[in-house]
């Protein structure tokens, strides 16, 4: 057993692994200029150069950006290794040009001339500096490069940009592009700075109120496992008997009723149910008796209160997300359930206990449950994502200040360092279920205890 | 077993039978035709002693050089589709939150809006078509490239397992390399036809230059790399994922969901694919071909693809449902999904706005519900069919 469990801790790694790279990668995709969201809560396109060029690189610094982004690089020839100190809103521009015309040393000058060159004009004259940036800042491609350039010969032509583009354009070089080398850049790169702070539990901080993240999460993950765990035990408390019941009966016309409806609730999508009796049950604008639930909106809470207290007073918010929750996981398990008693009870040591002449409850608690619960367990590794995905759309719909609200509101106010730590979270805790879910179920089924 | 089945009910085996597939076909033909069910131009139209078809002819762009402005000409005569209104009409603010059967004018006439207007003054129905015809688009795309995905995967795993290929360690070196480079000058966008070219090479010498003959030989371990890929995807929550890679897309767009959806969603048709595969190998057909001398690809291709076909349409319709759920939610909570289309999930989500617009909860969902159950009912029938 023990081997077991340390083979499957030994095969978790490089899912482990990949998890981490999946969400470093994520963490360098969001749209928007980072530096410029490190400095103003608005966000301001990238073209229009507002930060100095000063500002900007103790901003790319502050953030380490401005170091190479992994241990080993296979990069082409004539890729400089100072690549990751250029502006990073000015890497577009550059990547373009080191594709083109490959030259690093008249690249690099050609830069700085057009950086001089348009940061006299954005003083001198601002409508034709934001349509020329546009064009060249950001993500160009040689189109854009070139309709800049031509706007530039049509308005000044004797100005030192075009001298320098010429040269570029000269000093082209040729086929080394095709011969990748293999850099080693050390430990002073971007995944493993990002890493080391993952480790000292370091997030950063929330651009939205400036706490920190990892306070943020937590609470709002307290919520939702709290959501999810009593949902799991409610439902798996009502679905295991009425699954082992609908299954020995199976022609009881009620548990046909029961049967149709779990089958029309796993159908319903949840966001649906939720908003139906958001709409319907918290008001009496449909008839008196229809003001059921409390109506969401409001969460009470002060600073200071613990969570039991804000639990205590936010408990009416919670009945109609934990509702919905139970219900779909009841409809998913109690079928499960069903078609597993409906496997065992054909089977002979069925017949054996009716031969022996046993009440049919005795049948069912004594023998076809224990036999037939084993795929309850592994159930838990299906449920579990698919139970906090649900819990997302609810608390987003019963505003419930769990890790689902937080995810949208963090989208939608471009706080990525709380999104990637949501998704890290809820992977990092789908993975621990899943290890959980197979090493109960070789304990509960000693079958397998004798195959490792 | 077989005397109770005569006490069924008529009326309800009736229901149980046709009502799905009806109202799958229903959700199908509004997909198909949404333009002549809802659109703001009408279908047959008299100006003057001119004769029109102005939807037909928007269609098949050949609209008239004249291009007479619909929205606001008033023609003699004039046949209106059943929902005069189409999911790009301009919103309306003064009719925002209209309960179903509320009209409104417009050129002289009055329309209804049968089931109400949204926040914007757009009509819900119209919507609703279009929104069935977006909804049906992303499901199939979805589960199409993810069958393309899976089910290759699948058969692969399946069909020769761990140690049925071998390759020389110098040419599994060489694919290496040969990959690598051709990764590396995709990545740094240096030639687009060369990396294809090398990616297909790579595929040739995997097929040509592998055999069974093991001696001084690695297996190519196609079977566990395979239920390793299926295990990671397993372990991110899906739906987590797709709402943040969709939220930093720069352009969103309703192509890009379904990719994603599709990319995510393989697992399953790759896992199923592969136990009917190692289910199919035992029989006696297979190994008759194989002795015949047929190549596996043709082995596959003929004998083992249409033997598994029915169960992975199976698959193939309840991930359709599922793909269907996850692209509402998407919508609903406004994230990945371009702003200007109005999708069932999108209405849906409106009524987080409104408590008291009651139709903008109802409708939008039942459809999604309707569409859901009777995909996973069809499924169900299929899957009692197929064994």
């Amino acid at each position: 057993m023990a081997f077991f469990i340390l083979r499957r801790l030994v095969w978790i790694l490089p899912t482990v692994l990949l998890v981490l790279v999946i969400t470093f990668v994520l963490t360098r995709m969001p749209p928007g200029d980072p530096i410029y969201q490190l400095y103003s809560s608005q966000d301001s396109p990238d073209s229009d150069l507002t930060l100095s060029e000063n500002q900007y690189n103790m901003g790319m610094k502050e953030l380490g950006l401005d170091r190479p982004l992994f241990y080993v690089e296979i990069v082409p020839f004539h890729h400089p290794d100072t690549l990751s100190k250029v502006p990073l809103r000015e890497r577009g521009l550059v990547h373009l040009l080191l594709r083109d015309y490959r030259n690093w040393d008249e690249i690099e000058s050609f830069r700085k001339t057009l950086k001089r060159y348009m940061t006299e004009m954005r003083s001198q004259s601002p409508e034709r500096f934001s349509t020329i940036a546009r064009l060249v800042y950001g993500k160009p491609i040689t189109k854009d490069l070139d309709l800049a350039i031509q706007t530039l010969v049509t308005d000044s032509p004797d100005s030192p940009i075009l001298q320098s583009y010429g040269d570029l354009q000269n000093s082209r070089l040729g086929l080394i592009r095709f011969l990748p080398t293999i850099k080693w850049r050390g430990s002073n790169n971007q995944f493993h700075n990002w890493l080391s702070n993952l480790f000292r539990l370091d997030f950063g901080i929330s651009r939205i109120d400036a706490r920190p993240v990892a306070t943020k999460v937590g609470e709002a993950l307290s919520w939702t496992l709290f959501i999810n765990i009593i949902s799991i035990l409610l439902a798996y408390l009502i679905s295991i008997p009425l699954g082992m019941y609908m299954g020995w009966y199976h022609r009881s016309r009620w548990l046909r009723a029961v049967r149709i409806f779990l089958y029309a609730i796993y159908a319903v999508p949840i966001f649906w149910l939720a908003t139906l009796l958001v709409v319907f049950f918290t008001t009496s604008e449909y008839g008196s008796w229809t003001n059921i639930f409390q109506s969401v909106g409001i969460w009470q809470a002060t600073t200071g209160d613990s969570f039991a207290d804000l639990l205590a007073q936010n408990a009416g918010q919670f009945v109609i997300p934990i509702l919905c929750l139970t219900l779909s996981i009841t409809a998913y398990v109690s079928r499960q359930v069903e078609s597993s008693v409906n496997e065992e009870k054909t089977k002979r040591y069925i017949l054996q206990t009716k031969a022996k002449g046993l009440g049919d409850h005795s049948i069912i608690w004594k023998h076809l449950f224990r036999n037939s619960s084993f795929p309850l367990i592994t159930l838990i590794s299906g449920i579990l994502p698919a139970s906090i995905s649900g819990s997302l759309v609810l608390e987003v719909i019963c505003n419930i200040p769990g890790m689902g609200r937080l995810l949208v509101d963090a989208i939608f106010g471009q706080d990525w360092s709380v999104v990637i730590l949501v998704v890290f979270i809820s992977s990092f805790l789908t993975i621990i279920g899943l290890l959980l879910s197979d090493i109960l179920y070789r304990i509960a089924d000693p079958r397998l205890q004798t195959e490792v | 077993m077989k005397e109770e089945q005569n006490h069924v009910n008529p009326i309800f085996d009736f229901v149980t039978r046709w009502l799905p597939i009806s109202v799958l076909a229903i959700f199908f033909v509004a997909a198909l035709f949404a333009d002549f069910l809802a659109n703001d131009k009408p279908i047959y139209a008299k100006v003057g002693d001119n004769t029109y078809w102005p939807v037909w002819e928007s269609i098949i762009g050949e609209e008239n050089d004249m291009s007479i402005n619909w929205r606001i000409t008033d023609p003699d005569f004039a046949i209106y589709p059943i929902f005069p209104f189409s999911d790009h009409s301009s919103p309306n603010l003064s009719i925002r939150y209209k309960g179903p059967g509320t009209t409104s004018e417009r050129n002289g006439r009055r329309f209804t809006h049968w089931l109400g207007t949204d926040r914007l003054g757009r009509d819900v129905a119209a919507n609703m078509i279009y929104g069935c015809r977006k909804s049906l688009f992303v499901g199939f795309l979805a589960m199409i490239l993810a069958a393309v995905i899976g089910i290759t995967l699948g058969i692969v795993a399946g069909y020769w397992g761990d140690h049925k290929r071998y390759i020389h360690p110098m040419m599994a070196i060489l694919i290496l390399f040969l990959t690598a480079y051709a990764l590396f000058l995709l990545i740094n966008g240096l030639a687009y036809g060369l990396p294809l070219l090398l990616l297909f090479l790579v595929l040739f010498a995997l097929l040509q230059f592998t055999s069974s003959d093991h001696r001084g030989r690695w297996p190519l371990l196609l079977d566990s790399v395979t239920l390793r890929l299926i295990e990671v995807f397993n372990s991110v929550p899906g739906l987590l994922l797709l709402l943040v890679v969709g939220s930093m897309f720069s352009r969103p767009s309703l192509v890009g969901v379904a990719v994603l959806i599709g990319v995510l969603r393989w697992t399953r048709f790759a896992r199923f694919c592969r136990g009917e595969v190692l289910k199919a190998k035992e029989g006696e057909f297979i190994t008759a071909a194989q002795v015949a001398g047929q190549s596996d690809a043709s082995v596959i291709w003929r004998y083992l693809l249409p033997e598994i076909v029915g169960p992975l349409v199976v698959v193939f319709v309840f991930g359709v449902a599922s793909a269907i759920i996850l692209e509402s939610t998407l919508s609903f909570l406004g994230i990945g999904v371009p702003v200007e289309q109005i999708t069932w999930g999108s209405l849906l989500g409106q009524a987080k706005y409104n408590l008291n617009a009651w139709w903008l909860a109802v409708f939008p969902g039942l459809a999604i519900f309707l569409l859901i159950v009777s995909l996973n009912y069809f499924g169900d029938q299929m899957r009692g069919k197929a064994g």
